[in-house]
């Protein structure tokens, strides 16, 4: 059944159950059978972690707002590849990694230009801006990390993102990127190593 | 050496600590989530109104300068109209346009009218013109004989 199909089959016969009262599981066998208003439930509970976790990535609201929206959505499509015997809380963190992953992979392809000609382009440009005046205001520290980190690869930047700033284990790590322990391990040394580099390079001001 | 890059890694750990410290904002993904799923256009827009309400309209807004620069150089009504766009304006209204097109088939019928004998007469002196002509030929093209 198409994602529409089912939608329009969830307005036509609306859930009589209180969606609240029910467990991760129970709600996910209810949004794999169509039902919106029980995936509205999982999405009311679990979007605050996940918006928790993706603000390390990105501290600009609106690219984070879309970084959410993109979890959630991803998530839906790919409710039938969770399996009870992990939570779910913990499925749908390992999709907000890779979805911040791919962000990171994604703005270090196509780095903001004002230079670009293109009037759309252009109102892209500024409105990143504004997110950026607006984080620097909001939550400063976050956006120097970033700042500072955005000149390495995406995956060292995904590494030392959570390893610094959402303060996660070296084995968590490994479990969420897929990665094993011994290679999460080099690859966050690496990173540092990278870091330390541009550091030496471009400088960090005492806080 | 090492010492120093060692302080320019505390210093980014010093940071990163702090930065920890920072909370997200509230994010409420499920109107754009409803909307994405159910491709619903009033769920995109009453999403899109929510993000909307969020944001604040600046307050150093001060238009004093630019109304008197409009004030200063708008047309003063005792300038001339302008009598193309008061007869488009005109030509909008319903009754003006069928009393025009009346007018305009009026003319038509009778111009056709007029023409008509000119035309008829025309023809004749043509012929009439064409009994003078001194080269045969010509004669031939103008009459057939």
């Amino acid at each position: 059944m198409t994602e529409i199909g089912i939608a329009e089959e969830c307005v036509q016969n609306p859930p009589v159950a209180d969606e609240s009262q029910l467990e991760d599981a129970e709600l996910v066998a209810l949004a794999r059978e169509g039902d919106l208003a029980a995936f509205d439930e999982i999405v009311r509970r679990h979007q605050d972690n996940i918006t928790g976790l993706l603000f390390r990535f990105c501290p600009h609201r609106s690219d984070l707002e879309d970084l959410v929206q993109e979890t959630m959505i991803k998530a839906f499509k790919n409710l039938s590849k969770w399996k009870e015997t992990a939570p779910f809380a913990s499925w749908l963190k390992k999709i907000a990694v890779n979805t911040g992953y791919d962000y990171f992979r994604k703005k270090s392809r196509q780095p903001a230009s004002l230079a670009d000609t293109s009037g759309e382009a252009n109102e892209i440009a500024l409105e990143q801006l504004e997110d950026r005046a607006e984080a620097r205001r909001r939550s400063p520290y976050t956006e120097e990390v970033q700042r500072l980190l955005a000149t390495l690869p995406a995956d060292d930047r995904t590494v030392l993102t959570l390893q610094y700033l959402h303060d996660m284990p070296l084995q968590e790590i490994a479990d969420q990127m897929d990665w094993g322990l011994s290679k999460t391990k080099i690859k966050s040394f690496r990173a540092k190593r990278k870091l330390k580099e541009k550091l030496k390079t471009y400088g960090i001001s005492r806080f | 050496m090492e010492s120093h890059d060692f302080d320019e890694l505390k210093s980014f750990e010093e940071l990163a600590a702090r930065a920890r410290n920072e909370q997200a904002p509230e994010v409420d993904a499920r109107l754009y989530v409803k909307a994405a799923l159910t491709g619903d256009a009033l769920t995109g827009f009453q999403a899109a109104a929510a993000k909307s309400r969020r944001e604040t309209a600046p307050a150093d807004i001060d238009v004093r300068l630019l109304v008197r620069a409009a004030l200063l150089t708008a047309p003063s009504r005792e300038s001339a109209p302008d009598w193309m766009d008061v007869m488009l304006r005109a030509f909008r209204l319903p009754v003006m346009r069928l009393a025009m097109t009346a007018c305009f088939v009026a003319l038509f019928i009778a111009s056709t009218a007029a023409n008509k004998p000119a035309t008829t007469a025309t023809a004749a002196a043509a012929v009439d013109s064409s009994a003078n002509l001194d080269d045969p030929v010509m004669a031939f093209l103008v009459t057939g004989e």
